[in-house]
């Protein structure tokens, strides 16, 4: 390994990472264009976080409490700033675009795979550092007051080394994960690429779980109760080192640090392994199976499509389940359903006779899943066509056809994922039929709304090029998207305020009046929707 | 003879900012002919063929396309035209046979036909046995032929092509050119701009040399020559002096001391 080719791999990742950041894709201006903002940031952010935590826990805290959470602290600290070097090398892994890796625009420099993982690795630690110091600093913070600097020491110091350890883990979770699709590539067929879909979007959601709090309060918890099997967890001796030390262990502190030490050769060793195996990944080239050409209407044309809008509708749900980028976007509502299943205790939810009440977070965070991946869809529709919008553009298909097919596709996906949701929760709550019925339609109307609203803001503010971007629609865009989504749920159930709250009017009349409420907000957005993609065929370019 | 006009431009002009791309432009085009739009880097080639699409807006002039406004009518006008731009975006996440069977669908191809009519372009550009991989892999002149097909299948009036001989192999160069003159036989207009002067020189039956924006030239590959006054010379000679750079010599003195 070569330290200055890695420092100088470092820097090009972590440009290119903070330029792909950019909306425009242009260099960062400023402060941010500078590789050492974040390392200013991060002393900035320790003190803060020091600072903060002598001033506000001093003076309320009981020393014993102190103590315990110094203790704590320090113990998690490992464990955390590894999950959070994997959470970072995960998210950007998966928010590149196919022909965007770094790997493939390093394949033909001289440089050796020890430089590339060293790297990669110091990229990772480098876009982290704030985010982990924030963490030290709290910690120090309570050390401090609790008089346990010491354990602190050991447990920054550790922390260091946990934070390499998950970007190397990384590093092979990503050569494993090219070798898989490459593996499946040659199986090639839809089946594959579904597979791939879904495997994708679990590991997303499986490395984002573990970040979880009420996951991290869980492995607070294994530590606090000694669990025995817990030192036969390799990704946990970090972690024991703290914890020995601080129980006086010097012995078993210097056991764990020798484990830790050979752990993190094994890993950094496999790492490199994989990059040398991999180096130079192919462009696989995937074969489907060959396409049944329409002949007749198809399904999409019974509906009353075009034979245009069904072909924009076909392609976009393909898009959905090939494209890398969609990965992302599909795991955040799967994750709010996790949630959902992990905020209610299951024997609790099967059981019908429980109160409605205890079922309405698990009740809520269905809904709100369903609604998070219709806004997703929605807001994305548009800005996936990247730079080819050209093919509409130039195709005899104008903005209302346009809508009309981007709003179907987007609802789509949607509508069996409600149906499906609809009947778990009539199961679990034993809600009755006409209930029921009434629940859905407004739930669709709903979608509806939703989407026409964020069909809007995502042509707004859509990226249409595709060198280096990570997203389809600007930051400011998904801000204002997730606003407008709020404000667009908000004002369409406003009526069901005057039966809840006012108790104003009973709840048929609440009903209907929120569904006209609904379907108003609906064509109010398909009309703002439908300007805005006229819009885009005056754009200039 | 009657000459059937299928394109005609009048005092077109566009302007981005400072830059003028096209300034006061006439052009007539016959219907069934090849016309070449030759010109240096930047000189206005692709801003035209846009502002015939209707992708783009003149700041002024009127442009006709079989009797149809692209600003007015622009449904109208690309429901007749087949274009491919200069650098081609296809869906990558599709398979050729995918993306053509989009396109054909998108243009409203009798579903009856789009099948045959789709297999007998893969089959002439040799893309027969790859049409279900993925344009992800496909190389750079199968995603060029894919496009040609593209704006092939609908079988257009009007052709705009920008560069598109560009990373085709010869025989694929020799195959689009016999199409496009067959098409020419058959009546379907072609406008394209190219920097190979032997491709303008064969294919051509009328060429524009434009030049920052504006034309210098227009006619017959052998009344350009007569034009600048060098009936032997080769075409490029006959651009290189129209578009004032016959001091190529000069420059690469220059340039290699
Ligand atoms: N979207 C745009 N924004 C700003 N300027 C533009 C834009 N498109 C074209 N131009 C400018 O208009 C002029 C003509 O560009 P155009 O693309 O038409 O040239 P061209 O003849 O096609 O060149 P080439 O042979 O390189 O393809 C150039 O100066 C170019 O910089
Ligand atoms: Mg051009």
């Amino acid at each position: 390994m070569n330290l200055r080719n890695a420092l100088r791999l470092a820097r090009i990742f972590s440009l290119s990472a903070s330029r792909a950041k950019s909306d425009d894709g242009g260099a960062p201006e400023g402060l941010a264009s500078r590789p050492v903002t974040n390392l200013i940031a991060s002393p900035i952010a320790f003190i803060l976080a020091a600072a903060f935590t002598c001033l506000v826990m001093g003076s309320k805290m009981d020393a014993f409490i102190l103590q315990v959470l110094a203790l704590q602290f320090s113990v998690f600290m490992p464990a955390f700033t590894m999950f959070m070097s994997m959470v970072y090398s995960l998210m950007t892994e998966f928010s590149k675009s196919g022909e965007a890796t770094s790997t493939d625009i390093v394949n033909w420099l001289p440089i050796q795979a020890g430089d590339f993982v060293a790297g990669s690795v110091l990229t990772t630690l480098y876009f982290v550092s704030p985010m982990a110091s924030l963490l030290l600093g709290f910690a120090f913070g309570i050390s401090f007051l609790a008089g346990s600097l010491g354990i602190w020491v050991v447990g920054a110091f550790v922390s260091v080394l946990g934070c390499i350890l998950g970007a190397l883990a990384l590093e092979i979770a990503r050569g494993a994960l090219n070798r898989a699709s490459g593996a499946f590539s040659g199986v090639g067929g839809q089946g594959a690429v579904i597979l791939r879909m879904v495997l994708s979007v679990a590991i997303i959601v499986a490395i984002s779980m573990m970040f979880n709090f009420s996951m991290m309060m869980r492995v607070v918890a294994w530590f606090s109760s000694g669990l025995a099997g817990i030192r036969f967890v390799p990704v946990l001796w970090p972690s024991m080192i703290v914890l020995e030390q601080a129980s006086g262990n010097t012995y078993g502190a210097a056991i764990y640090a020798c484990l830790s030490g050979l752990l993190l050769a094994a890993v950094y060793i496999a790492s490199v392994r994989v990059r040398e195996l991999y180096w130079a990944p192919a462009p696989v080239s995937l074969k489907m199976k060959p396409v049944r050409m329409s002949r007749s209407r198809g399904f999409l044309g019974t509906l009353g499509f075009d034979s245009g809008e069904a072909a924009v509708i076909r392609k976009d749900l393909k898009s959905l389940l090939r494209r890398r980028e969609m990965a992302a976007i599909l795991a955040i509502p799967v994750m709010v359903l996790l949630m959902g299943f992990m905020g209610t205790p299951i024997d609790m939810l099967m059981d019908p006779s429980a109160p409605y009440e205890s079922k309405s977070t698990f009740l809520f965070q269905c809904a709100f899943a369903v609604l998070v991946l219709e806004l997703q869809l929605a807001l994305n529709a548009v800005g996936q066509e990247r730079e080819e919008f050209i093919n509409l553009l130039s195709a005899p298909m104008d903005a209302g056809q346009l809508l009309k097919a981007k709003a179907s596709s987007a609802l789509l996906p949607a509508l069996p994922v409600l149906a499906l949701l609809s009947i778990l929760v009539s199961l679990l709550a034993s809600i009755d039929a006409v209930t029921m019925i009434a629940l859905i339609l407004l739930g669709g109307t709903l979608l509806a709304a939703v989407t026409t609203v964020e069909l809007a803001v995502g042509a707004r503010y859509a990226i249409f090029t595709s060198s280096g971007r990570t997203r389809f629609v600007t930051q400011e865009g998904t801000i204002i998207g997730m606003l407008l989504g709020m404000a667009t749920v908000g004002a369409s159930l406003s009526p069901f305020a005057l039966h809840f709250i006012l108790e104003y009017v009973s709840i048929p009349i609440a009903y209907v009046l929120t569904l006209g409420t609904t379907l108003v907000v609906a064509c109010f957005g398909l009309r703002v929707a439908r300007r805005e993609l006229e819009e885009l065929y005056e754009y200039n370019y | 003879m009657d000459r059937e006009i299928a394109v005609s431009l009048r005092g077109v002009s566009r302007s981005f900012g400072e830059t003028r791309a096209v300034s006061s432009l006439d052009l007539e085009i016959e219907r069934g002919s090849i016309h070449g739009l030759l010109g240096p880097n930047g000189s206005g080639k692709s801003t035209t063929m846009k502002m015939v699409m209707g992708l783009l807006k003149p700041d002024a002039g009127v442009i006709d396309v079989y009797g149809k406004d692209p600003q007015r009518d622009p449904i109208g006008v690309k429901r007749i035209v087949g274009y491919v731009p200069e650098t081609p975006r296809l869906y990558e996440y599709l398979t050729g046979l995918e993306y053509l069977d989009f396109v054909a669908d998108v243009y409203g191809v009798d579903p009856e036909v789009k099948e045959e009519r789709i297999y007998e372009f893969l089959d002439a550009f040799g893309l027969d046995g790859r049409e279900n991989e993925m344009i992800s892999g496909y190389s750079h002149g199968m995603k060029q032929k894919t496009a040609l097909i593209g704006a092939l299948l609908h079988r257009p009036r009007l052709l705009i092509l920008d560069e598109p001989l560009g990373g085709l192999d010869p025989k694929s160069a020799r195959i689009v050119k016999d199409i496009l003159q067959r098409l020419s036989g058959e009546g379907v207009t072609t406008i394209f701009s190219t920097h190979i002067m032997e491709i303008a020189d064969a294919l051509c039956d009328r060429i524009s040399v434009l030049y920052n924006g504006e034309k210098l030239g227009e006619g017959s590959p052998a009344e350009l020559r007569e034009m600048a006054g060098r009936p032997r010379s080769t075409l490029e000679e006959v651009f290189l002096m129209l578009t004032g750079a016959d001091d190529v010599a000069e420059i690469v003195d220059a340039l290699m001391g």
